[in-house]
């Protein structure tokens, strides 16, 4: 019984083996991207005003606002200071991310809003003019809603903030796509609608099937 | 019970040895057929499909167990290593080649699962299994409770079938039956 026992031990360290070695050979073969590369850094540090100037040729967003759809005005107030206490560490700078103020700057440049959360998240508000685009879309295909973007174009990813890694995966996806301006508004929807910034209920426009 | 002794040495024991299966043996069947499928499935989905391997390795990455900047290495060859060994494990049990080498192998795997499961749920974070790649069968895409229910019944499958020693349509009884004839 010992020596049975003891060759299940040694075929299930055979088959351990031969995995680990195939596995180590495809991963030196096919590489993937742990750190996605940075975006260029804004203009500004606060970006908050609006002061950035327009690009020369800024994209223009392709969706209007869906008939059914909600929007709720920034009541008119051009700079809303930051939700309190958002401060990013130098590191999550060095990896795209932004504040909420920074976030309503490119909002103004007509950049692109991603919405990363779940599909009753968006409907019930979201960054007006959003699209929602997770990250199981990017699954074996490009999704339609990114591929019809620019490359060069500003884009601004978000989800609920906070311990939410799904906004940096969506980022890390458009880079490989091609995207290079692609920034993760750190505070999330949540920070976005608590500094009183435009949003929006309903369908909006979001990738199919996700 | 005959003993492998016997067996070698008593004209006609193998054939004992290694008679009809026992009901565990035809029971397993099922079991085996759906622990590997899934298993298969789930590195088929981390391997090849288009971006497969890198949905993979953003899910290793949102455990938060290794740190990208300075463990990136280590998250590449996971993103590979596991679902390689699954491939193989998986395809063995369904096969029957080694079978309960590779049950246990799935058995192991099935209870780091777990322990990485309740790490993160412990840790608060809002992260997706990736268990299955980017499909989720039995379970909402968001990590919790669910998942491991989910795998400790994939793990009582693996012991089932670790703990039948004849395997009913398995390959590796053929090759016995061969040897003896």
């Amino acid at each position: 019984m010992a020596c049975c026992f003891r060759s299940i031990w040694l075929q299930a360290l055979a088959l351990v083996g031969v995995g680990a070695a195939i596995g180590l050979a495809d991963s030196m073969i096919r590489p993937v991207m742990i750190q996605r590369p940075p975006p260029p850094p804004l203009a500004t540090a606060a970006g908050a005003t609006g002061t950035q100037a327009p690009a020369a040729d800024p994209p223009v967003k392709p969706a209007p606002t869906p008939p059914g759809t909600t929007v709720k005005p920034p009541d008119g107030a051009p700079a809303v200071p930051p939700p309190a206490g958002e401060v990013l560490t130098a590191d999550l700078v060095a990896k795209g991310h932004i504040t909420v103020a920074q976030a309503l700057g490119l909002y103004g440049e007509q950049a692109y809003f991603i919405d990363a959360r779940r599909q009753e998240e968006y409907e019930a508000g979201h960054v007006a003019g959003s699209f929602r685009v997770t990250l199981a879309a990017f699954s074996g295909k490009t999704p339609p809603i990114v591929g019809g973007l620019p490359r060069d174009g500003k884009v601004v990813v978000y989800c609920v903030g906070g311990n939410c890694d799904e906004s940096e995966a969506v980022a890390k996806q458009m880079n490989l796509m091609g995207f290079v301006n692609v920034y993760v508004m750190h505070a999330g929807f949540p920070g976005w609608k608590d500094a009183g910034h435009p949003v929006e209920t309903g369908p909006g426009v979001q990738e199919e099937g996700h | 019970m005959t003993r492998v002794s016997d067996a070698t040495t008593t004209p006609g024991a193998g054939r004992r040895a290694c008679g009809p299966c026992n009901a565990l043996g035809i029971v397993c069947v099922p079991l085996r057929l759906a622990l590997g499928g899934l298993f298969v499935m789930a590195a088929y989905n981390k391997l090849f499909i288009p971006n497969g391997p890198q949905l993979f390795s953003t899910s290793i990455e949102a455990f938060k167990i290794f740190d990208p900047q300075t463990q990136g290495r280590l998250i590449q060859i996971g993103t590979f290593v596991m679902p390689w060994i699954e491939l193989l494990a998986g395809l063995a049990v369904v096969l029957g080649v080694f079978t309960r080498a590779a049950a246990l192998v799935l058995g192991s795997l099935l209870v780091f699962f777990i322990g990485l499961i309740a790490s993160a749920l412990l840790r608060g974070l809002n992260v997706k299994c990736g268990c299955f790649g980017s499909f989720s069968p039995f379970c909402p895409e968001q990590l919790g409770m669910c998942n491991i229910h989910q795998d400790a019944a994939m793990l009582l499958a693996a012991v089932a079938i670790m703990a039948t020693t004849r395997h009913a349509c398995a390959l590796e009884r053929l090759r016995r039956r061969t040897i003896e004839a």
